[in-house]
């Protein structure tokens, strides 16, 4: 299990980023991180990555404090894919995928079949094979996105953290990706992510809301955008509609309540 | 294709080398040449020209086009940044600051006393080196607020470099009996090099370069970003500061010997990326042969091109490495 147990986090300067948030990922659950700019998301998955130190609480992965975990083992667990990073535009897909190996291999081991086997099995399940040959800079963004998932796919983690995996994605690649999310919770994997957009919580099996460091809202994703901590937070900002298959959730604009 | 890569580099190597030792103020025939290193190899007779001129000479610049080839690629890698080089970064300029500080410190002590201290540290020159090539480095990170963004890294190292090669020219004037020793180390010089020279720089190129070759899978690592290095496993911290000190080692311990030559740590790693692909692994020991030839063939050329005096080798490289910079400048903004 992974888990953040009132967990707080200040800057430098005193700002408190994250304060008392308390909440538990299991295997197979896909956890959907919502909140406005500002709200302590990033500052949250961050904490979950061991990048930042909590300044109070703990996060646990298996029951035991992330920071007391060794580097390796925990590259084992725990798998990230940011929004927006670096690639190294000349190597091919598969060499890329074949980094997600690293906890396994150290610097300086090389492949053995099992290695291979997770390379292909990330391959395969991202849709990456036709791609494995081609070098990074070739790829289209979707294609690109869906290699680095791979990567972080290729460490057989138990828990995958994603930062807004949707951005830059046009809506067909969007729905490719939350499908992939999907099956990976049903694998097995428990999935957090970052999200933006609302409308992408809801393929979730659970959401969290963030305001001001604090978690204001849990549970259902439906019942998250739909429930009045969401309200009050993006007040005025949003309209629900009822759609053919569930929610949809909209920016509001114009004048129309 | 990639073995073709490998097989061109070093037949590259080895045709630079010999072609380095026909050519000089009496030409050798490269059958001469072969038949020399033959004799000279299996303990007959060797010739002089060959073997305590010329040879020494070359192998000198093959293995401070490694260091210098090899330094640069590190330096690309670690810092994501296309334009890294030790000569940009500040790191050679540190280096010349340092050794000019040693021999001036070690000239203003009285004859019998500064023979004692060269006894008792004959690494000084190369120790002071290496402190202010890591400190240039360390400034020039610290001037640019850090290595995210490229332009002011490059921008820092750059005038901390001027400064310091500044003072490294008030060092030389303060101390005008050792001018020509530290000439040289403002615009790099091969023209003194002999074996004691070569041994030496192997030996700091063994404890400084050869480790640089393991790490060419954490180098492909640290290209996904800082955050999912961590995440694979990779101790951040002491991985960098391992990368850093090892590639400004070689950097230092190759300045030390020769002075300062420019860039090619820019437009080797860069050639090398076009032949053996992207992959680290291959880049270091590539640019390390790459290095090796371009530096002996520029040297080559700094023996001809006003014969019969000679250029300094710095001079070339930076006549090739400033249009260089300029294309990768403009490939960059593209």
């Amino acid at each position: 299990m992974l888990e953040a147990r009132r967990l707080g986090y200040s800057y430098a300067r005193g700002r408190r980023a994250l304060e008392g948030v308390s909440l538990e990922v299991r295997p197979g659950d896909w956890l959907a991180v919502l909140g406005p700019n500002g709200s302590g998301k990033t500052t949250l998955l961050n904490l979950f990555l061991g990048l930042l130190r909590p300044s109070a609480g703990a996060v646990l992965l298996d029951g035991r404090p992330l920071s007391s975990w060794r580097a390796a083992a925990r590259g084992r667990r725990l798998a990230y894919l940011p929004q927006n990073g670096p690639f190294p535009p000349g190597l091919s897909a598969r060499e890329v995928v074949r980094l997600g190996r690293l906890p396994y291999l150290g610097l300086w081991k090389s492949e053995g079949p099992d290695d291979e086997r997770a390379v292909d099995w990330a391959l395969e399940v991202t849709e990456c094979r036709d791609l494995s040959e081609r070098h990074l800079a070739e790829l289209s963004g979707g294609e690109r996105q869906r290699v680095l998932l791979a990567r972080a796919l290729a460490q057989r983690p138990a828990y995958l953290l994603l930062d807004e995996p949707t951005n830059h994605l046009d809506l067909h690649h969007q729905a490719e990706l939350l499908r992939l999310l999907g099956r990976l919770a049903a694998e097995g994997i428990g999935v957090v992510s970052v999200v933006h957009d609302p409308n992408h919580a809801l393929a979730a099996s659970r959401a969290v809301l963030l305001e001001n460091g604090r978690l204001v809202d849990e549970g259902a994703p439906g019942a998250v955008v739909t429930g009045a901590a969401f309200r009050r937070v993006y007040a005025g900002d949003v309209r629900l509609l009822a759609a053919e298959s569930g929610l949809a959730v909209l920016p509001r604009w114009g004048e129309e309540r | 294709m990639r073995a073709l890569g490998w097989l061109a580099l070093l037949t590259a190597l080895a045709v630079s080398v010999v072609l380095a030792v026909m050519v000089g103020s009496v030409s050798l025939g490269w059958a001469r040449v072969l038949t020399a290193l033959w004799d000279g190899l299996r303990g007959a007779a060797q010739d002089p020209i060959v073997w305590q001129i010329r040879l020494p000479r070359a192998l000198m610049a093959a293995l401070v086009g490694a260091a210098l080839g090899t330094a640069g690629a590190v330096y690309q890698g670690l810092f994501r940044n296309p334009l890294a080089d030790p000569y940009l970064m500040g790191a050679a300029s540190g280096a010349a600051f340092g050794a000019t500080l040693a021999l001036s410190l070690s000239g203003s002590l009285s004859g019998a006393y500064a023979s004692a201290v060269a006894l008792r540290w004959p690494a000084s020159v190369p120790l002071f080196a290496f402190a202010g090539a890591v400190a240039a480095v360390a400034l020039a990170v610290f001037l640019a607020g850090g290595v995210a963004r490229r332009y002011n890294l490059i921008l820092a190292g750059v005038v901390v470099g001027s400064v310091l090669i500044g003072l490294t020219t008030y060092l030389m004037m303060l101390d005008a009996d050792r001018v020509r020793a530290v000439f040289s180390y403002t615009l790099g010089n091969l023209a003194f090099s002999g074996w004691g020279d070569v041994s030496r720089l192997a030996l700091y190129l063994l404890a400084a370069l050869l480790p640089l070759f393991f790490f060419g899978r954490a180098l492909n690592a640290l290209q996904l970003g800082d955050a999912v290095a961590h995440t694979l496993g990779l101790p951040l911290a002491a991985l960098k500061a391992l990368l850093i000190l090892g590639a400004t080692l070689a950097t230092a311990a190759a300045v030390a010997q020769v002075g300062i030559i420019g860039f090619v740590g820019l437009i080797v790693p860069h050639t090398m990326r076009r032949l053996v692909g992207e992959d680290y692994r291959a880049l270091l020991p590539a640019s390390a042969l790459g290095g090796a030839v371009l530096l002996v063939l520029a040297d080559l050329l700094a023996r001809v091109l006003v014969r019969p005096a000679e250029l300094p080798v710095g001079v070339v490289t930076t006549m090739l490495g400033g249009p260089f910079f300029l294309y990768l400048l403009r490939r960059q903004r593209a």
